[in-house]
């Protein structure tokens, strides 16, 4: 991830743009970044323009299907790319904002902690 | 004063839908493939290609993009001191969603790709979700100390992109 964390922000527009949620709070956040080339990365995303393997990734998501890019669906998952954001970005907010703590899901966070952080 | 007759125009190959801006340009970054050109708020990317396309980057027929240290975005062409470029037919990279997501199928398609990775923003969100006690050292304990206040104490998702950028946390 980034320092400025611009790739965790792009993850929660992407997902909110697949929710269907409303951005108007976000673009008036993202109109004071001070970073330019983020800022535009950012703003685009606000309006729905998304790089190619990350509306691949998004459009497989929604959908299930694969997209009339060229990227693979999960080609952004597979490689940090300049203004992609990490695959991690969005786990935190499908679980958080997607109401999906229960379950597998639950079951998957601990074993994760087990296996990686303790 | 860029001379726009005696540089030398280069093909387009794909432009993103929203690679458009105006007036004087300055480089921000530059690397054999890839230029930022920032023109007033906006970055546009000329890069070379094969690559990623993204809604603000234009993809150019040059094996190495050469110097360039002043800019001009004039109607639908980029006019540098080194090369002038004229936008071609668009990609639209708009993400259209008509149906109802389903974040449950999501996460089930992303769970592979969750790696060990040592990221303090799992970390957090563990931390978040379950209040376990995650162990973390150096420097990075202290992100993740900020970063699981932030997740804890933001009231809205709006609220919590702005504390995050805020405090910068990655």
């Amino acid at each position: 991830m980034t320092p400025s964390g611009d790739d965790f922000i792009l993850g929660i527009i992407a997902l909110q743009s697949l929710a269907g949620r409303d951005l108007t709070g976000l673009h008036e956040i993202i109109r004071d970044y001070e970073n330019p080339f983020s800022r535009t990365i950012l703003e685009d995303a606000c309006e729905g323009c998304f790089s190619e393997p990350l509306l691949a990734l998004m459009t497989h998501l929604a959908y299930g299907i694969a997209c009339r890019m060229r990227s693979r669906p999960f080609s952004v998952l597979e490689a940090h790319l300049v203004g992609t954001p990490s695959p991690v970005c969005f786990m935190p907010f499908i679980m958080r904002y997607s109401d999906v703590k229960t379950g597998s899901t639950d079951i998957f966070c601990k074993t994760l902690l087990l296996t990686m952080f303790i | 004063m860029i001379a726009i007759q005696e540089i030398p125009q280069v093909n387009t190959i794909r432009c993103g839908n929203r690679a458009i801006a105006s007036g004087k340009g300055i480089p921000l970054y530059r690397s054999k493939r890839t230029v930022n050109l920032q023109f007033g708020r906006k970055v546009v990317t000329v890069c070379t290609g094969p690559g990623v396309l993204s809604p603000s980057s234009i993809m150019v027929d040059l094996p190495a993009l050469p110097d360039v240290e002043e800019a001009l975005f004039e109607g639908n062409i980029i006019c540098t001191d080194a090369f002038q470029v004229k936008l071609g037919s668009t990609v639209d990279l708009h993400f259209e969603r008509t149906g109802k997501f389903d974040a449950s199928q999501a996460f089930r398609l992303l769970r592979p790709w969750i790696k060990p990775f040592d990221h303090s923003i799992v970390k957090a969100t563990l931390i978040n979700l379950y209040d376990l006690d995650i162990s973390s050292h150096g420097p990075e304990k202290d992100i993740v100390v900020k970063q699981e206040r932030v997740l804890r104490e933001s009231g809205s998702l709006t609220e919590l992109v702005n504390d995050l950028l805020v405090s910068g946390t990655g």
